[in-house]
């Protein structure tokens, strides 16, 4: 009973319980806080707007790993259209932090409809907000990923674009929404 | 296949087998727990359960009038040890099951073959580093970009840990099909993909993220990296647990 090897379990057992308990109780708390974030995305210049060569009928799944040697854009699609866009995002998520945020991950992401998929959602660009200081933010930039659709869908389509954030906490439980921004066309000819 | 939580048969099954091992270790825990050298005729008859045990002890109190003083104490010392130890063994079985089924029922309840994970790269960094614990949870609801997905590749034991940056659903089958990226790697992840494999499909997915506990995994990876030191730990609780004086 009064051994070193129960001394050490009882104080071991002991104290992880009251970390997990402070862990809970830091989660807990991210509950209080009502967050309202606001953001303003503009399209300032589509500046190409191109269908790739290989113009066959839709394939799916197109290998091209024996083909083309690993270069740093991975294989897309036969037939697929990209899009080059530059964008102004203006975003206040500061209400977003509290004392249990590690990080706040935000990334605009375009969502469109096409014959034949019901819901597309690709992401164009995303940043990584440290502190609150750097939540409130205005950035221009091209679109950091490709966008890119299969087929030849993408011609005056149009387009949301969601800015989506997620919060990671140091310890706890995660929160993630978005902001629906609607209204963005795509030209009707490739350029 | 997605596990449903609570109504599948499964737990029901599990839920059995726990009851049934601690019914089977308490019955064994107070069999062993009957005392030989002090009962007297009285107490056999105040406690009716034992009475079969008690032709056990009268044959036994027989035994000792008739060896000497020192081998009845050299036996009672023995036979002590031994039930000691059992009575240990059982306690720590009991423990174990316990510990069993509450992992299993976890398991349905997140809807995941391993609700905690642990991460063992740093390509989530700043948000997870190498030795974070991750809380899993699956279901129906359909996978949207930004989730943090956790899903195993063909060939590959280890899952990956990324969060999801392309949603492709069909109108004709609601088929979805998805990209991943980590968020410190600059490419998408399709050199992990399998051969030919450009997308991931909802099945491949093991769970979304929804939690984590910094840090408590290096214990996980400690323990995965130096094999050895698992063995030592489980000697070490047991021994404890196995020379406890309550």
């Amino acid at each position: 009973m009064h051994s070193f090897g129960f001394r050490a379990n009882a104080v071991l057992t002991f104290g992880i319980t009251i970390l997990a308990l402070i862990c809970a109780m830091a989660s807990i708390s991210d509950n209080f806080n009502s967050p309202r974030p606001s953001s303003e995305i503009q399209i300032l210049n589509i500046n190409w707007f191109q269908k790739q060569p290989h113009g066959n009928d839709e394939i799916e799944d197109f290998q091209v790993w024996d083909v083309v040697p690993i270069c740093l854009f991975s294989p897309i699609d036969a037939t697929a259209a990209m899009v080059s866009l530059t964008m102004n995002i203006t975003a206040d998520l500061q209400s977003l932090f509290t004392w249990n945020t590690k990080q706040v991950f935000v990334f605009v992401a375009a969502e469109y409809e096409t014959p034949k998929n019901a819901l597309n959602q690709v992401s164009l660009w995303d940043a990584i907000i440290p502190a609150k200081e750097h939540a409130k933010f205005w950035v221009q930039t091209a679109n950091k990923y490709r966008f890119v659709d299969q087929g030849s869908n993408l011609r005056g389509k149009d387009f949301n674009l969601t800015l989506h954030w997620h919060v990671m906490p140091k310890t706890g439980k995660m929160f993630a929404n978005k902001l629906v921004i609607p209204g963005y066309r795509l030209p009707e000819e490739y350029r | 296949r997605v596990e449903t939580p609570l109504s599948e048969p499964r737990y029901l099954y599990y839920l059995l087998i726990f009851l049934c091992s601690q019914i089977l270790g308490q019955f064994l825990c107070l069999v062993l727990q009957v005392p030989q050298l002090n009962s007297t005729r009285e107490e056999t008859r105040q406690r009716p359960f034992f009475f079969a045990i008690s032709f056990y002890l009268r044959a036994q109190r027989q035994r000792e009038k008739r060896m000497g003083w020192v081998r009845k104490t050299v036996d009672s010392v023995k036979s002590l040890q031994v039930k000691q130890v059992l009575l240990r063994a059982i306690g720590l079985a009991m423990v174990f099951t316990s510990g069993l089924i509450l992992w299993k029922a976890l398991m349905c309840m997140t809807g995941t073959k391993s609700p905690v994970v642990v991460v063992v790269s740093g390509s989530m960094e700043p948000g997870f580093k190498r030795g974070d614990a991750l809380f899993l949870y699956k279901n129906k609801d359909p996978i949207r970009a930004g989730d943090i997905v956790v899903f195993n590749v063909k060939g590959q034991d280890v899952p990956i840990v990324h969060r999801v940056i392309e949603v492709h659903e069909q109108q004709s089958n609601g088929e979805i099909k998805l990209l991943t990226k980590g968020d410190a790697n600059d490419m998408d992840d399709r050199f992990l993909y399998a051969r030919g494999q450009l997308w991931l499909k909802p099945q491949h997915i093991m769970g979304r993220a929804v939690g984590l506990l910094p840090y408590v995994g290096w214990v996980t990876i400690v323990m995965t990296e130096k094999p050895v030191l698992q063995y030592i730990l489980v000697g070490a609780v047991g021994l404890l647990f196995l020379t406890s004086k309550d």
